[in-house]
């Protein structure tokens, strides 16, 4: 168990973040509008910072440091991937996705996609919906694992029971403010996280001597974590960064993410939120490599490399400040968890619930609807986490890349070149970015090719191919 | 004293530095997309 002053510091960050959600909770909710996009209100700083919180993980804490210990500099071939899928991301796709999405008056993705290519029938909202609740439930659950292991590691309760309450805290502030309470508290997390691996890494750095006297005693240890491809040459090596190079791209179809477009205030914000974007991508995937090297200077020995972070935390912080860097973690992990969370529940009582309808639900009873599935989905991601299933585990892992090869290039087509997509275009480019990602990382081809590449490569084929084979069915959106 | 390899250089702090003055320089110079 850790020192009393670390469990302090922690629980005073995790009443910060409870008073805040109920606070971003006091303003009255004025129906679906309202409860998952919060009336679209958002400035650049909390469009900002929820957008790039929710989008790192506990995994740049947790996963990404355990990488970089054992992989060293290669991982950071993510980063050209992370410039390709924030710049479509901020530049070029969200003030499209944002203009539009208010024009039509979208309230997630999946809604989006369907009010553009698919009036008459559900089909596109069926298949998105599903799509992303089957991923988004595991992921959520491994989010709640993750914020177990570390609240048990730090407070000495047992597993279970931290786990459940982390649900059930994160659960409870997005029930009262929707959206809006998922927004606020991301915007205190974000900026938290942000300040902890913008530090730490260069306190690390400048310990040991500076930069060329860290690297150069990091290449006396094991040359390969200074190079370029962990020790691979040739045709592995070129796998290796464009594998990396496209789960950076895998971003652009992230529907929590894109999310956060359809809520921005207006394109200035989005333009603003670009810079700020990009520095946090560098900021989190150069810390995070820097925390992990620095880790086989200082724990070689260490059991499980991916528990670096919070080790050398506990061991080179002063008790304070590593109660503050603790609840860096879990703040990236309840970002995450509570922005799932709110597209999941959109996805199954907005999306598929009204897909059995006739005439939309009334206002009031759709924000009811939203709290009891919130309240549901919240119980499975917690039974899923304590089942503690190895497919579970092996679900998330793809989640990612399942997400951005089903929505990504969907997304990107529908907004670049709309006349060359239509409905069944579009339905075929979601299943089978799906089914190739899933097919090829089961075969266990991603340690040749990140699987979200020939994913991705498969949906552009199926939208345009689809589209044209059937343009006689079905057309092309109108011009917005 | 080891030379730090290019790579490191590279993936550190050039690629990092050169993405943020790209995206400051592309804030700047793109129009946004008209508002409604």
């Amino acid at each position: 168990m850790m020192k009393i002053e670390i469990i302090i510091v922690l629980f005073i960050y995790l009443a910060i973040v409870f008073v805040t959600g109920l606070l971003a909770g006091r303003k009255e909710i004025k129906g679906e509008e309202g409860f998952y996009t919060g009336d679209r209100e958002f400035g650049f700083w909390s469009t900002t910072m929820s957008a790039c919180a929710t989008d790192s993980s506990g995994w740049v804490f947790i996963g990404a440091c355990g990488w970089a210990f054992v992989a060293g500099a290669s991982v950071l071939w993510m980063i050209p991937g992370f410039i390709v899928g924030y710049g479509l991301n901020w530049f070029l796709l969200g003030p499209k996705l944002r203009r539009q999405g208010k024009k039509i008056g979208a309230l997630s993705v999946i809604d989006f996609l369907s009010k553009r290519l698919d009036k008459k029938s559900n089909t596109i909202r069926i298949v998105g919906s599903i799509i992303t609740t089957l991923f988004f439930i595991p992921y959520m659950a491994s989010q709640l694992t993750a914020a177990g292991k570390t609240i048990s590691t730090v407070v000495g309760w047992s597993y279970n029971t931290c786990l459940i309450s982390s649900a059930i805290f994160v659960v409870a502030y997005c029930f009262v403010g929707g959206y809006r309470s998922v927004i606020w508290t991301d915007t205190v997390q974000g900026t938290l996280m942000l300040t902890v691996l913008g530090l730490f890494p260069i306190y690390l750095v400048v310990s040991e001597g500076g930069f060329t006297d860290f690297f150069t005693q990091i290449a006396t240890i094991d040359p390969i974590l200074v190079s370029p491809g962990a020790g691979a040459t040739g045709s592995a090596l070129l796998g290796i960064v464009i594998g990396y190079l496209f789960y950076g791209a895998a971003t652009i179809g992230q529907p929590h993410i894109l999310q956060r477009f359809l809520s921005a205030r207006d394109n200035k914000t989005l333009r603003q939120g670009s810079i700020v974007a990009t520095i946090w991508f560098n900021v989190m995937m150069v810390g995070s490599n820097i925390v992990g090297l620095a880790g086989r200077l200082r724990m070689p020995n260490i059991e499980d490399p991916e528990f670096i972070f919070p080790a050398m935390v506990e061991a080179y912080f002063h008790p304070v400040l590593a109660g503050v860097v603790v609840g860096g973690i879990f703040a990236a992990i309840q970002s995450t968890y509570s922005s799932q969370l709110l597209v999941a529940v959109q996805a199954i009582a907005s999306d598929l619930v009204n897909c059995f309808r006739k005439e939309p639900i009334a206002e009031e009873k759709a924000v009811k609807l939203g709290r009891v599935t919130m309240a549901l989905l919240g119980i499975m991601s917690i039974l899923l986490a304590l089942a503690n299933i190895d497919t579970v585990f092996l679900l998330v892992v793809y989640a990612w890349s399942v997400l951005g090869a089903a929505f990504g290039p969907l997304i990107m087509v529908l907004l670049l070149w709309p006349q060359r997509v239509n409905k069944w275009g579009a339905v075929a480019g979601m299943i089978s970015g799906a089914v190739v990602t899933s097919a090829w990382y089961s075969a266990g081809l991603g340690k040749i090719v990140f699987e979200t590449c020939p994913g991705m490569l498969a949906s552009f084929i199926a939208i345009f191919s689809i589209s044209y084979f059937t343009r006689n069915i079905d057309q092309a959106p109108s011009k917005i | 004293m080891e030379r730090v390899p290019f790579v490191v250089h590279l993936l550190y702090w050039i690629v990092p530095l050169v993405s943020v003055i790209n995206a400051i320089i592309m804030a700047k110079t793109i129009p946004e997309e008209s508002d409604i």
